[in-house]
């Protein structure tokens, strides 16, 4: 703590306001089985009010990556800085900072939704008793009663380990695949609770998941993991910035607009997909459509497209495998 | 550590193993009941609860401390709830160690439990004498607290092993064991599947195991190193391992 002070005073404002504003830091943070890196030096840094989407495909090492982050699995190197502290170094501040569902939920079977969050406020202390109606409301169960939680639904089940992982009202809420097993409803309300927590309750969410469309539509900052390191962390808008734009040009006579499109405007089209044409790059869509109508080209559909965080992901860790392949 | 061992108390409730134990704790009087239901003649109130109390203790305990240790931990990957426990702001020695004491006020409950079983058996059958309700019951539990020995042990075995069934399978075959080869030199298996301290001094100079007459040094020596040993292991790897 006393050099991380020291670090304070000595940076500039905007260093300082990055500092406070820093939930989580892991450091070079590896796991080794054997001989395999399953998290090989991953540093990522998730800010305070963040949703961050933690992308990546199976066996990535995303959710090793969140157990070292709540203190279920042991690093093998670097470390995990929460709220400006080493985790190593005072986990008992970790654990009562943190909210964790990691791989699905956890409970005991036999006991009510209620018994369950009552026993997790017993373990975390000092939380106040009312919080569970509360929470048991915030993520519909408040009609169980004394439902055995064995006996519910996918769904209820989910959401009970995320009401159990919002005990205490923790500042930073490790969700892993926490849409998993749930129908669109289900996605819909998850989607609608995490935006509640970070407006209404300050929270910062650490969100794990393989689908990318839920994540789009929630996530304010990405990171994404391919085989234990992390490729890339930025927002998702600066995420597409950096990737390219196409646009799509459905057309009478596709051959012939390509190449008129090539001689006249020098524009980069990718490839032909029936009768549309896909260029790279932010092309003048109106010029496109004037040349084409001018050459007699009938254009029954014109379509600029942003790429999906889906398209951004598989372009970086498809274009990362076939780097791999070049370089062995 | 109190909250950590309420939680350890409270998340039992209403479970189907814990009717389970408590009905396996009626088998020693159960046992020792049909005995003298067969049997010709009166026998003292005394004489029945000792018999109830050798039936606990060498045969009918033991499987009871080798069912608890294996279920406490097994449960714990049965329901993935080691994710709950070690996520909350306690080291995790102090969730082992509310384990281990849960662990041994349960096998004082269920030996009460027994001496209570025991002591409806005079109410069936023909019996004469009398006994002091309070020394007995103290002595049952007593006898929970020396089979509580056991349940580290048993912790150990399901924490390496992850598995109820193996560790039950080595308890059970540890306990049948032990009563079939009372010699000295099986007398390393002893101390895991029965209190042969309390069954010595029950017995007197009449040991059901001829290794316990004159030899309590040994038995407590080895019944410490095993208690302290499993102890250790235990909260070594429970500090150390990883939870995947």
């Amino acid at each position: 703590m006393k050099t991380s002070s020291a670090n304070l005073f000595s940076g500039n404002a905007e260093e300082v306001r990055s500092f406070m504003d820093t939930v989580l830091t892991t450091r070079s943070l590896t796991k080794r089985y054997g001989r395999r890196n399953v998290v090989d030096g991953v540093s990522l840094t998730v800010r305070r009010g963040d949703i961050y989407g933690f992308l990546g495909p199976n066996g990535a090492g995303k959710t090793t990556t969140l157990r070292m982050i709540v203190g279920l699995v042991r690093p093998t190197g670097g470390s995990v800085q929460l709220l400006g502290q080493d985790a190593a170094k005072a986990p008992r501040l970790l654990m009562s900072a943190v909210g964790s569902l990691i791989e699905g939920p956890a409970f005991y079977p036999h006991l009510s939704a209620a018994q369950n969050l009552e026993l997790v406020r017993t373990l975390k202390g000092s939380v106040n008793k009312r919080q569970i109606p509360e929470l048991l409301e915030l993520v519909n169960l408040a009609n169980t009663g004394n439902l055995a939680a064995e006996r519910f639904s996918l769904g209820m089940k989910q959401r009970l380990g995320i009401a159990m992982a919002l005990v205490g009202d923790p500042q930073l809420l490790v969700l892993d695949e926490p849409t998993n097993g749930l129908d669109p409803e289900g996605f819909r309300e998850i989607r609608a609770l995490l935006r509640l927590l970070v407006a209404e309750r300050n929270m910062t969410i650490l969100l794990s998941s393989h689908l990318l469309h839920e994540v789009e539509q929630v996530a304010t900052r990405v990171g994404v993991i391919r085989e234990g390191r992390l490729l890339t962390e930025a927002s998702v808008d600066e995420l597409r910035r950096k990737s390219e734009r196409t646009l799509e040009v459905t057309v009478s006579r596709p051959q012939q607009a390509a190449d008129l499109l090539r001689e006249r405007l020098h524009l980069p089209v990718e490839r032909l997909e029936g009768h549309t044409l896909v260029i790279k790059g932010k092309a003048p869509a109106a010029a496109v459509n004037a040349l084409l109508v001018r050459n007699d080209l009938e254009v029954s559909r014109l379509v600029e497209r942003e790429p999906s965080l889906e398209e951004i992901f598989f372009t970086l860790t498809e274009g990362r495998a076939e780097e791999d392949v070049v370089n062995a | 550590m109190l909250r950590t061992i309420s939680v350890e108390l409270r998340k039992w409730r209403r479970t189907t193993f814990l009717l389970v134990t408590c009905g396996a704790a009626m088998m020693a009087p159960f046992l020792c009941y049909l005995m003298y239901l067969l049997r010709d003649g009166i026998a003292t109130k005394a004489e029945i609860l000792n018999n109830v109390m050798m039936y606990h203790l060498i045969f009918t305990g033991p499987l009871m401390a080798t069912l608890v240790g294996a279920q406490m931990i097994a449960a714990e990957y049965q329901w993935d709830t080691w994710k709950v426990s070690l996520t909350a702001p306690h080291p995790r020695w102090r969730i082992y160690m509310a384990k281990w004491i849960v662990g041994m006020v349960w096998m004082v409950a269920l030996s009460v439990l027994v001496g209570l079983g025991g002591m409806l058996i005079p109410l069936l059958i023909n019996s004469t004498g009398t006994y002091s309700f309070w020394p007995w019951l103290a002595s049952f539990a007593l006898g929970g607290v020396g089979l509580s020995v056991m349940i580290p042990f048993y912790h150990l075995i399901t924490l390496i092993s992850r598995s109820f069934f193996f560790t039950s399978g080595v308890g059970i075959v540890a306990t049948f064991a032990a009563l079939l080869m009372l010699q000295s030199k099986y007398q390393l298996i002893h101390p895991i599947s029965g209190n042969l301290i309390l069954v010595s001094q029950l017995s007197g100079g009449d040991a059901i195991s001829p290794l316990a007459v004159g030899s309590m040094p040994i038995w407590i020596g080895l019944q410490v190193a095993l208690l302290v040993g499993s102890v250790l292991l235990s909260l070594v790897y429970v500090q150390r391992a990883d939870y995947r």
